[in-house]
């Protein structure tokens, strides 16, 4: 698997009068975590809705790979999301009468081909294996995230959005899920872009982009080397 | 992929139909229940109204006959109740044997009951009357609504219309000669009188036999009335059938009787089809409101598996899958209770048990099919229209 290259062109999203992205330009490397940081309603989850084709920009491009997600008509936009990009949400949504093992199956099946052995395997990667036959409900917020990370990863895509994938789960649980990620990303090499309000998570990235109305306020580039795991217990939500 | 349990397409989507329909038709068991109750009732309806119309049939039969078979271009003036059709050319006669054989050689016509009748001018005791010859069980099946006093004739014995009786003193028991214009004369009991309600309160009934001796014309008749089941089949259809079968017969349908039966049959109809059509209506507006506030309940899970690339067409295919799926619950559901208050409803409105026929499970399980996918269409669309961007936006 190889990560997704992404250029952001002059992006902009407008809700009627409201302006939440303005003219935005980025180009974020393959391979690499961005950490998209800033207040609520800077425009940080508007980004990665436009990113993840769940949404298009009002004015300028957004170019995924050779992709650009701005042409794309709805039917191109639903086989992106499921050929190309892995999703994690804060609320770690997973469909609620499936087991573990069949919500990862169910990503596959929109995928290809549903592949009971591949979706454990999956499941095992994240720590998992004794937990496949759980509906959502019996599994802790940390083995639910854990599951939907399992999920976004299963179809090997090149790009994964996470919005606020920490902000549901408490330390110990949120330390797990970003040292997974970390690992999984070191083995697969695919491209993160994760939106959080937590400047420690943020830190977890090789790279933060400031948000603030809409617009880049500042982009960080962090050293290679810095200690992740040691970072000082973060802040809540 | 080396996996050895890989499942193609329609084997995950069963079982996440599977899984999801163990969840919905418990959380959409009212919606169900009211597709059982439109099912239910759209059983009873349809067997029902089919003991209905059979049981309609039955008492139409007590007015009489709807057909009226003639000599050809025999001119039509002769009495039958309230219809004043005038007399009937006595010298163009139809063979008896044709007639009586009716119920076998016209099998389109839907013969029931056959009375061939023989015309005669006679004398009662010196005084002309008009007289008609029946076979008395014929006469007696096609009229019983005929008040009949003191009791119905048998063999030989004559009835005198109540005119007739007033004018010439008959009475139960009294004794008449009978003269034929051509001479011949029998002594006769008159049985019984008659109040039938129109122009045959002024005849004398005689057997069929004893008119046809009198009148030296055996198995010759004038005319026969007969009843014909006209369920399904057009008057004018039996008309040509018995004209078909009878040699030199000319059959007319006696419009008002006939066409009553329609109309009254029509408009049952009708009613059923109404009652039928408002309570889907309702059942439709109650279970598109609760699906459409399930699908509410539903729009985290149906914008997650949009996001995760799920086409539209796919959630849609679940959605209404699910919903197949309630329908065929309620439809089968209410075949049974439909069946039960069907014989309840039978026995306490006919008294009588009503076969059920084989239209009303299809049709109550498709009702309710159509009913569960028709108020389905609104809310599912409605559903499909989510932003996953919303709906799975962090609160």
């Amino acid at each position: 698997m190889t990560g997704e290259h992404i250029r952001i062109e002059r992006a902009t999203r407008r809700y009627g009068d409201t302006e939440a992205l303005r003219a935005v330009d980025a180009e974020l490397e393959a391979g690499g975590w961005v950490s998209l940081v800033g207040p609520s309603g800077s425009g940080k989850s508007t980004l990665l809705h436009l990113l993840g084709a769940m949404d298009r920009p009002s004015a300028g491009r957004i170019v995924v790979g050779d992709t650009d997600l701005s042409a794309l008509d709805a039917a191109a936009a639903t086989r992106f999301r499921r050929e190309r990009v892995g999703f994690v949400f804060q609320q770690h949504h997973m469909v609620p009468y499936l087991s573990a093992l069949e919500n990862v199956m169910l990503a596959q099946w929109l995928h290809s081909l549903a592949d009971a052995a591949e979706a454990e395997g999956a499941l095992a990667r994240v720590g998992l294996a004794h937990r496949t036959s759980h509906l959502p409900s019996q599994l802790s917020g940390g083995e639910r995230q854990r599951a939907c990370i399992a999920r976004a990863l299963v179809n090997e895509p090149g790009l994964l959005l996470l919005d606020e994938p920490t902000g549901a789960l408490d330390w110990g649980s949120a330390l797990q899920v970003l040292e997974l990620l970390a690992r999984l990303q070191r083995e697969s090499g695919f491209t993160i872009v994760c939106a959080t309000h937590n400047p420690v998570v943020a830190r977890w990235g090789d790279r933060i982009v400031t948000l603030r109305d809409g617009s880049v306020a500042a982009d960080e580039r962090l050293a290679p080397e810095r200690p992740r795991a040691e970072a000082p217990r973060p802040e809540a939500g | 992929m080396t996996g050895k349990r890989r499942t193609n397409g329609t084997g995950f989507f069963g079982r996440w139909l599977r899984r999801s329909l163990r969840r919905s038709l418990s959380a959409n068991a009212v919606g169900t229940a009211s597709l059982a109750l439109s099912s239910a009732l759209v059983f009873c309806l349809v067997a029902v109204s089919g003991g209905v119309e059979a049981r309609l049939g039955q008492d139409l039969a007590a007015y009489g006959a709807n057909l009226l078979v003639l000599p050809r271009s025999a001119p039509l003036r002769f009495g039958l109740g309230t219809l004043e059709l005038g007399p009937v050319e006595e010298d163009r006669r139809l063979a008896e044997s044709d007639l009586r054989a009716l119920a076998g050689t016209a099998p389109r016509a839907g013969v029931v009951t056959v009375a061939p009748a023989l015309l005669a001018r006679v004398s009662i005791d010196g005084v002309a009357a008009g007289a008609v010859g029946y076979p008395w069980d014929a006469l007696r099946q096609l009229n019983p609504l005929w008040r009949v006093a003191p009791r119905w004739p048998e063999g030989g014995e004559v009835m005198a219309g109540s005119s007739l009786a007033r004018r010439l003193g008959l009475v139960a028991g009294k004794v008449v000669e009978v003269a034929a214009t051509r001479g011949r004369a029998v002594r006769v009991t008159v049985a019984a009188t008659v109040e039938t309600g129109g122009t045959e309160d002024e005849d004398l009934f005689l057997p069929l036999a004893l008119a046809q001796d009198l009148a030296g014309v055996p198995g010759q008749a004038s005319l026969a009335l007969v009843r014909a089941d006209l369920r399904g089949r057009a008057p004018e259809e039996a008309a040509r059938a018995i004209e078909a079968a009878v040699p030199g017969a000319e059959a007319r349908t006696l419009s008002q009787v006939a066409s009553a039966e329609a109309s009254l049959l029509a408009k049952v109809r009708r009613l059923l089809l109404l009652v039928t059509l408002a309570l889907g209506s309702a059942t439709a507006f109650t279970v598109s409101g609760t699906l459409g506030v399930l699908l509410l309940a539903r729009r985290q899970e149906i914008g997650l598996c949009l996001a995760l690339g799920a086409a539209p067409g796919t959630v849609r295919g679940l959605l209404l899958a699910e919903a197949s799926a309630s329908g065929l619950a309620g439809g089968l559901a209410g075949c049974v209770a439909g069946a039960l208050a069907a014989e309840a409803v039978a026995a306490s409105v006919f008294g009588a048990l009503v076969p059920v026929g084989w239209a009303a499970p299809p049709l109550a399980l498709g009702a309710a099919l159509a009913l569960a996918l028709g108020a389905a269409l609104w809310p599912v669309e409605r559903a499909l229209r989510v932003s996953p961007c919303d709906t799975l936006r962090a609160p």
